[in-house]
């Protein structure tokens, strides 16, 4: 009995060492690790911090502790971690919708714009702005934080009235999302959904001349995706398990009907649709909703992961088409959220760093 | 490399104790001077110079003053001694601050007078300066003897546990325990019992309620209920990462025998701010007390001289966190508290009211500590007043942070009560073992152990790495 009592004794030091063992023996048997050799590395601590980073995930609590912990969250404080906010019935939006913005960053922002649209014109190009409203706007009735929905509502407005005054043309979908009958975006994805993508291009069709193309819709597919934000929240295996499921993606790919009469006539496409993961990926069919409305060709120069910014950038820095054969109107895809980010117009921007924990050795 | 840090836990920790424990006792002293300069090297292996050469510097002048054939030469050696460890001090922590606030004088910036490097501020230098300096004065005074052993020397002020965050030790206190100590399984398991409560302090208190404090001081214009909320936050954030990093310390010495005294003791129960600073960072109030108070003539030169001198070490406290005018600020307003107390004879506190005022002046002081300037700590008093309104967009607190911010002040509030029932309810009397005293403590705290690795595992988890927009 009182061997028993000792060794309960022990069980903190056996537990944590004992782990501690068996997750270094895990680590060395399932994991590689690719690390930067050079020496101002490995004088500079880059070396050892790098080692860190890719120890610790490589350890087989890394990735429960966030889906069990992050799960737990949720299901007992209805909240996600740094990054996302839970709004009603399980509608996820990114904490960028919730960012204070400075006074001066729509007159920062159209004063870059118009520059940029000054170069475009010089090659003999229109810009045409396409500001996508923030999910947290359109979808407000959802979120406990109406302070941010209508904040983000006025940066809309403003910067749509703002743009127009300064002779910017503005492709202006933001009544018909927000009195869209079905979803236009995705509950647990930052993104909009088809639908959202396909009134948008409808507005433009309401704004730009249209072509002679013709474009159909094949048959349908269904894709299930899980959400880029249900990621702020837990793994995404143990999110159905708290009422986070999976979204399903309606596509139908885009087929050409006709041809244009002259078959000797060069192929042009006259526009170019420049902006971010809402134009880039093609799970979301805004390039081919484009061409169904406009029934012009559009050739996709957006981006993922770089924020509206630098693909408009990396565009201009192309050399510049010859003839007639390079685009006429470029489409600049721009959600209004990326307006409050005060790096936006950095060179190269970068996105705003996670606060570290406050160290308390000032040395 | 930081204690609440996997490679800490899971690599450096097991390793370090392994090869700690094969190495004959004789010389344990070099296995920590390895092990902790691997633990310094970690952060930068360039820096490691510097902590050689501040060793080496004091460990020589050491010998030099305790070899001194008079007290004139063995104060010159003083002299000489202590202008090379604030030198240290002076050049890697306030040269940028100089610098800084000489080019302001002139109303440009450094880089406007062609000043365009910037020196690293070496981690821990503050606390093995400390060490360094309170080594020679205590060798000076006749206090400790001048060690001719230079591995337990080196070992002393590289000792990892407290190497970057303290607590403040004093050679003399720690040289019987180089030269012996005892090793017991009860010592290692009560060790890596308070490793871990320190462990727990930091990653389920401070580093929860981190944002909120972050939030209050990261904008503009905070509103009032910002500006409370995220300063009590920050008011948490510091005691619990800080006496975190102390427990940590404390129990990483039992794990290999040392024994250091408590850096804190439930500070936020103070009625006086004399009383403030006898519970908050006691290794460093001990030390401003025996190595700049008592020789500045402590209160032995009168009352106007007593509180001039309660002023400036205050003062010089608040220059030792930092270069930055925040730290001298906040430095001289408990200065001048202590100075007030003392002449009105409210040194002694008993009432809530006491509790309270002694708990707004703290967290005004802290306001002031944690803000990049002046004018921000400004900004948030401001705030604090109501001129920004009650309530403003962004005040965005998670219902996790509020949770744990109130779990902290309530822990805080009753810290010592909780002490005093594990103490008495979790203790062994006369080695009488049961189930109360062993299975209950060691399963409490194995849970607490393993929510905290996980807790820590999940907050350095950053999706944005994963996918973007």
């Amino acid at each position: 009995m009182q061997f028993m009592l000792q060794s309960c004794r022990l069980a903190l030091p056996i537990i944590f060492f004992g782990y501690g063992f068996f997750g270094n023996a895990y680590a060395l048997f399932t994991s590689s690790i690719d690390l930067p050799m050079s020496s101002d590395d490995v004088l500079s601590g880059g070396l050892t911090r790098s080692i860190e980073e890719e120890y610790k995930k490589t350890l087989p609590h890394f990735d429960i502790s966030y889906s069990v912990i992050g799960a737990a969250r949720y299901a007992a404080l209805h909240e996600a971690r740094s990054g996302a906010w839970v709004g009603a019935k399980g509608v996820l939006f990114t904490s960028e919708e919730m960012r204070v913005g400075v006074p001066d960053m729509i007159s920062t922002a159209l004063v870059e714009i118009e520059a940029i649209k000054h170069q475009l014109a010089q090659r003999g190009v229109s810009l045409v702005l396409v500001p996508v409203a923030a999910k947290i706007d359109v979808m407000s009735s959802f979120a406990d934080d109406n302070i941010s929905a209508n904040a983000m509502a006025n940066i809309y407005s403003m910067f749509v009235q703002t743009a127009i005054s300064k002779n910017i043309p503005v492709i202006d979908a933001h009544a018909d999302l927000i009195t869209s009958a079905l979803p236009v975006f995705f509950a647990t994805d930052t993104h909009w959904t088809p639908h959202g993508a396909r009134i948008t291009a409808q507005a433009a069709a309401k704004v730009l001349p249209l072509g002679a193309l013709e474009f159909g819709y094949g048959a349908e597919t269904y894709k299930r995706i899980t959400g880029d934000l249900i990621r702020f929240v837990t793994a995404d295996r143990m999110a159905p398990r708290i009422g986070l499921q999976q979204e399903t993606v309606v596509r139908a790919p885009l087929r050409a009907r006709a041809q244009p009469q002259d078959i000797f006539a060069q192929e042009s496409v006259d526009i170019a649709l420049i902006g971010t993961s809402y134009s880039a990926n093609p799970d979301w069919g805004f390039a081919d909703a484009l061409m169904f409305a406009l029934r012009r060709d559009v050739v996709n120069f957006a981006a993922v992961g770089q924020g509206p910014v630098q693909p408009m950038r990396d565009y201009l820095a192309q050399p510049v088409p010859t003839g007639q054969n390079g685009p006429r109107v470029v489409l600049w895809e721009f959600p209004i959220r990326y307006l409050t980010d005060p790096t936006l117009w950095d060179d190269p921007p970068h996105p705003l760093p996670a606060l570290p924990a406050q160290v308390v050795s000032n040395g | 490399m930081v204690f609440s840090s996997e490679t800490f836990l899971f690599l450096f920790l097991p390793i370090f104790l392994v090869v700690y424990y094969l190495t004959p006792m004789r010389y344990r002293s070099i296995t920590i001077l390895t092990g902790s300069y691997i633990f310094y090297g970690w952060w930068r292996v360039d820096y490691l110079a510097l902590l050689f050469a501040t060793t080496l510097w004091t460990f020589v002048i050491g010998k030099r003053i305790g070899d001194a054939a008079t007290p004139g030469v063995s104060k010159f050696y003083l002299i000489v001694g202590l202008t090379g460890c604030f030198a240290v001090l002076g050049v890697f922590k306030y040269l940028n601050f100089f610098i800084d606030s000489f080019a302001a004088l002139w109303g440009t910036d450094a880089s406007s007078l062609g000043i365009h490097w910037r020196l690293i501020l070496p981690i821990g230098v503050s606390f093995y300066v400390f060490h360094s300096v309170s080594y020679l004065m205590d060798v000076y005074r006749k206090d400790a003897r001048a060690t001719a052993n230079f591995f337990d020397f080196a070992a002393f002020i590289a000792l990892f546990p407290q190497l970057v965050a303290g607590p403040i030790l004093r050679f003399k206190d720690l040289t019987d325990q180089f030269s012996y100590r005892v090793h017991s399984i009860d010592l290692f398991v009560t060790g890596t019992t308070i490793f871990f409560i320190g462990l727990s302090k930091k990653v389920l208190f401070a580093d929860t309620v981190a944002p909120i404090a972050n939030m209050a001081f990261q904008g503009e214009n905070p509103s009032a209920i910002l500006s409370w909320i995220g300063s009590i936050a920050y008011m948490m954030q510091l005691y619990f990462d800080f006496s975190g990093y102390s427990d940590m310390a404390i129990g990483l010495g039992m794990m290999i025998g040392f024994h250091f005294r408590p850096n804190f003791d439930t500070p936020y129960i103070s009625r006086s701010i004399t009383e403030f600073w006898r519970r908050w960072h006691i290794s460093l109030s001990v030390w401003l007390r025996d190595y700049l108070y008592i020789p500045l003539g402590g209160n032995r030169l009168g009352n106007l001289r007593t509180y001039i001198n309660l002023v400036l070490v205050m003062f010089l406290g608040g220059l030792w966190h930092g270069a930055n005018m925040t730290f001298v600020l906040w430095g001289l307003w408990h200065g001048a508290w202590l100075a007030a107390e003392r002449a009105m004879g409210l040194a002694v506190g008993k009432s809530y009211i006491r509790l309270f005022t002694t708990l707004l002046i703290v967290l005004i002081g802290w306001v002031m500590f944690r803000a990049a300037s002046v004018a921000q700590a400004f900004d948030i008093y401001s705030g604090m007043m109501g001129r920004n309104g009650f309530y403003g967009q962004g005040d965005n607190f998670t219902r996790e942070g509020l949770l744990f911010l109130t779990a902290a002040v309530i822990f805080a509030a009753f810290e010592r009560r909780v002490n005093l029932f594990s103490t008495q309810y979790f203790q062994p009397v006369n080695n009488n073992l049961n189930w109360r005293n062993t299975a209950v403590p060691s399963v409490l705290i194995s849970l607490l152990a393993i929510v905290t690795v996980m807790k820590l595992a999940e907050q350095s988890f950053s999706p944005f790495l994963y996918f973007q927009f």
